[in-house]
């Protein structure tokens, strides 16, 4: 019997039972789908993760005062004095070699802001030109700090669309408008475009001032709280990153990189960092769901087991008229491998089905990959092995007499 | 040469320490185109004599030479092989898979064998066409009567072009009428130089066969031509 014949027999048997074969199947279907279903929920959020940390500015290495600390917490405004704006004036040299589109000095902290009869404890950021640059901002009206503004230190602030909403309500245009930062007059003079919050940090709850200006005029503060630069190509970070160290840690004179007062961290590395915690949620859900596929295959197995005493007689027959062991064999094997497989398609259209309804009903971002579908498909046609092999060799042994006399 | 020889051959059955010896010494010679029935009481050693001679079990003891062959400690696998080119089974009951054509019933050695799918199909037409049942080709099993299953058994019996057809009770759960159009056809083929072992209980069905052999307890009793023959018009 050629494999074409194999398959179409084992069609016709388990045609022949349609409710047995649907029923053995749905424990493939379900396990099948489910995969699918949360590999894809996985790979969506990892997805908008990298798109939400892309929003606040690629290729970022953000330069620390301070010595190394673990974790992805930042500290608040810590009192290291060790960033100037000497190391700011090295770093915009550096970036004369072409390697860098930006260089944001900044420093922020948190203080009461008024504007009208609405009071707020908000974080203010001391920013540069550049700090648009290096971290998207878009303004939507209005404009934004100037290179001027800076060095008169100006009393003016560009605020995002929450800030706005939140100070002066909805629909409102700041622009001209007038805040009290920490007691001082400010004047609004840009609104930026919202950008969506990924969860950690808002990026439209925000207040920008000349650096100058917060530095000197509102915080009394003569130290940076970090230098944010971004790199123009990503390949070039890591040596971006080396080159960086190593002229900050000439200007400090400090000749042991272990005791620099100051980190380097890569976006890069708090990307990964978070993909590498999602990744490793997904596959515990899929190994979970992973259990549920095993729970089939012995429904499987079973299901075989049955449908070989029931068509022992049937084959006694075919071993009579010149079945050998290996054609009853296959035979069964087949049957239960078409089964699963069947069962492994439904489960992947059943998984894109519930995917899709999740994303357009639930607004959960989804990502169904083509290797979740091979994989599954796979593991289906290897479920129908693994299980149908012991039956279809205790079929494969059975005496044609005995099986002739089969009740 | 006889197409079918036994040589003194005994079948002992144990089952953990009990033995029981199902047959106890049987020479039987079968030349080409005889019409040979086996009748005996049950338990008196026919059905295994039909497993020997059907090549479905080994002799314990002696020797069973079919077609020139000796096929008596033969391995399940290469028993398989013979069966399917040597032996024509017709059994009591079950003949056919349950829920399959006709034709596909009929076909089934010729798959086994490794004919190839077009040429089974000319085979089994010609075949169904010779047991009067081509009409009924593409019916499913369990939609024909009893006595054209026997027929479409007899159809499939046939398509190897087998030594022997061995039937084991073939009318056993047929009515006379029926019994006899079936017995008919058995006696048509052999006429047309067919060799058929018939294994029985009923002395009527066994009158119709040429020569009559009778089993009991084991032993072959009696192995005489059949003086009371009587065809079947």
């Amino acid at each position: 019997m050629t494999l074409l014949e194999l398959i179409q027999t084992a069609l016709a048997g388990l045609l022949a039972n349609k409710t047995r074969t649907g029923l053995t199947m749905l424990g493939i279907v379900i396990g099948i789908a489910s995969v699918i279903t949360l590999l894809a929920i996985g790979q969506g959020s990892q997805d908008s993760i990298k798109q939400s940390v892309s929003n606040l500015g690629s290729n970022l290495l953000t330069i620390s005062a301070g010595s190394q600390r673990t974790g992805l917490v930042q500290g608040g405004a810590g009192t290291a004095t060790s960033l100037t704006l000497a190391d700011v004036t090295a770093i915009q040299d550096y970036a004369k070699s072409g390697n860098i589109t930006g260089v944001s000095p900044e420093f922020s902290r948190n203080t009461q802001v008024v504007a009208g009869s609405n009071n707020t404890n908000v974080s203010i950021t001391g920013a540069v030109p550049d700090y648009a640059t290096v971290h998207n901002y878009q303004i939507q009206s209005g404009s934004f700090i100037t290179s001027d503004q800076n060095t008169s230190r100006a009393k003016v602030a560009v605020i995002g669309p929450d800030t706005a909403t939140n100070l002066f309500g909805e629909n409102s245009s700041p622009v001209g408008q007038e805040i009290k930062i920490n007691k001082i007059v400010f004047k609004v003079i840009g609104v930026t475009v919202a950008k969506g919050s990924s969860g950690f940090q808002n990026p439209d709850d925000v207040i920008m001032v000349p650096l100058i200006t917060a530095q000197k005029t509102v915080f009394g503060q003569d130290n940076l709280r970090s230098i944010v630069v971004q790199v123009k190509n990503a390949e070039t970070m890591t040596q971006v990153q080396d080159d960086l160290t190593s002229l900050l840690l000439t200007k400090h004179k400090i000749t042991d990189p272990a005791k620099a007062d100051f980190t380097i961290r890569n976006s890069a590395d708090t990307l990964s960092t978070l993909s590498s915690v999602t990744s490793i949620f997904t596959t515990l859900l899929a190994g979970i769901a992973s259990i549920s596929l095993l729970v089939g295959g012995i429904g499987i197995m079973n299901i075989m087991i049955v449908t070989v005493t029931e068509r022992t007689r049937e084959i006694g027959l075919r071993k009579a008229v010149g079945a050998q062991n290996n054609a009853i064999l296959s035979q069964f094997l087949v049957e239960a491998i078409v089964m699963t497989t069947l069962g492994g398609i439904i489960g992947v259209t059943l998984g894109f089905a519930i995917s899709f309804g999740l994303q357009t009903f639930a607004n959960l971002s989804v990502s169904v990959s083509w290797t979740s579908v091979l994989l599954s498909t796979g593991v289906s046609v290897l479920v129908g092995l693994i299980f149908g092999i012991y039956p279809a060799m205790q079929a494969a042994k059975l005496s044609p007499i005995d099986a002739l006399k089969y009740e | 040469m006889p197409l079918l020889q036994l040589i003194n051959v005994t079948k002992t059955y144990k089952t953990g320490v009990f033995e029981y010896q199902a047959l106890k010494g049987i020479s039987v010679d079968i030349d080409a185109g005889e019409m040979v029935a086996i009748i005996g009481p049950s338990g008196s050693g026919k059905s295994t004599t039909m497993h020997i001679l059907g090549a479905l079990d080994n002799p314990t003891s002696g020797k069973y030479i079919l077609n020139g062959q000796d096929v008596s400690k033969m391995p399940e696998n290469e028993l398989a092989k013979v069966r399917n080119s040597e032996i024509g089974f017709v059994f009591q009951a079950f003949n056919l898979l349950p829920r399959t054509t006709v034709l596909n019933n009929v076909v089934l050695p010729l798959m086994y064998a490794g004919v190839k799918p077009r040429d089974r199909i000319e085979i089994a037409t010609k075949a169904l066409k010779a047991v009067g049942l081509e009409d009924k080709m593409y019916n499913k099993s369990n939609q024909i009567s009893g006595g054209q299953i026997q027929r479409v058994a007899i159809a499939r019996s046939l398509v190897n072009n087998p030594s022997i057809i061995l039937a084991d009770e073939p009318t056993g759960n047929l009515d006379t009428k029926t019994s006899l159009e079936v017995i008919k056809i058995f006696q048509e083929m052999n006429n047309q130089g067919k060799t058929i072992v018939l294994i029985t209980h009923e002395a009527d069905i066994a009158a119709h066969c040429k020569r009559i052999i009778t089993i009991k307890d084991g032993m072959i009793l009696t192995d005489e031509p059949n003086k009371n023959f009587s065809k079947i018009d």
